[in-house]
């Protein structure tokens, strides 16, 4: 039965965050919060807030250079898909680790092990990069498992 | 960072007692592990059952400490949640870390490594 009400479900926000790795977690959760308010889904609940750590972290500690930078993240949270569009002044990743991130076949090197995860989360990945930064949308929905 | 140190002869174990573990306190764990492991041979036992989340720099921490032991003792971690477990096997570290069901078996394996 189609919702009747699912414009009124639909969420929209902004944050602008410092270059403070501290603060990813309280932005993650609050995140989180606002999802599940939609979805009781706890996979999802769980690769909403892995990948958002991963991608804000990231923003953070490669994308700002000076603590005058900021990451801004605007979001819609909505009754069957969630999309966070995070920017930052940074180049972004190189084009391999977005396109197709590996686990490096040194397991212990330390690359690409936040990518891998952000693909794994998001069930789809866009991004492009500009003069002005870098922009990465993730869009997540339930999944069947 | 929340962590209970005790000893069982010749075994460290450490019970990290923090939900979760991020870039927000992985350098700390980094560094707490790594002053621990200074050791002439480590033998590490960590207790995850209180972490409920970790992301790629709470993993590299362990991955540090796991590289600093080396050759020269071992690491065992028991405790991990279905989320925590699944990170370990979405980045194969569980191919390199000894995970365990329960800290007697952690615990039994790891006395394996003292030498007689």
């Amino acid at each position: 039965m189609p919702c009747s009400n699912c414009n009124s479900m639909s969420l929209r926000k902004s944050i602008e965050l410092a270059p403070q790795v501290e603060k990813v977690r309280e932005i993650s959760e609050a995140m989180v919060a606002d999802v599940a308010a939609v979805s009781d889904d706890p996979n999802l609940l769980f690769r909403i807030n892995i990948g958002l750590t991963e991608a804000l972290t990231n923003s953070i500690v490669h994308g700002c250079k000076t603590p005058s930078e900021s990451v801004s993240l605007i979001y819609q949270i909505n009754k069957d898909d969630h999309i966070f569009h995070i920017h930052d002044p940074g180049t972004g990743p190189t084009e391999g680790q977005l396109t197709d991130p590996k686990v490096d076949d040194d397991l212990l090197s330390d690359h690409h092990r936040g990518q891998v995860i952000i693909h794994w989360a998001a069930d789809e990945v866009s991004y492009s990069a500009s003069e002005n930064g870098f922009d990465l949308i993730l869009l997540f929905r339930s999944r069947d498992e | 960072m929340n962590i209970e140190k005790s000893k069982q002869e010749p075994i460290t174990i450490i019970r990290l007692q923090e939900a979760r573990i991020d870039a927000g306190n992985a350098p700390d764990l980094k560094s707490f592990l790594l002053n621990i492991i200074e050791e002439e041979r480590p033998l590490l036992g960590l207790d995850l059952s209180a972490v409920r989340f970790i992301d790629s720099s709470g993993l590299g921490a362990l991955v540090t400490v796991l590289k600093q032991i080396g050759q020269n003792g071992a690491m065992g971690l028991w405790g991990l949640n279905r989320e925590v477990r699944a990170l370990f096997e979405l980045t194969q570290l569980y191919k390199v870390f000894d995970i365990f069901e329960t800290e007697r078996d952690a615990l039994l394996k790891l006395q394996q490594h003292v030498p007689a």
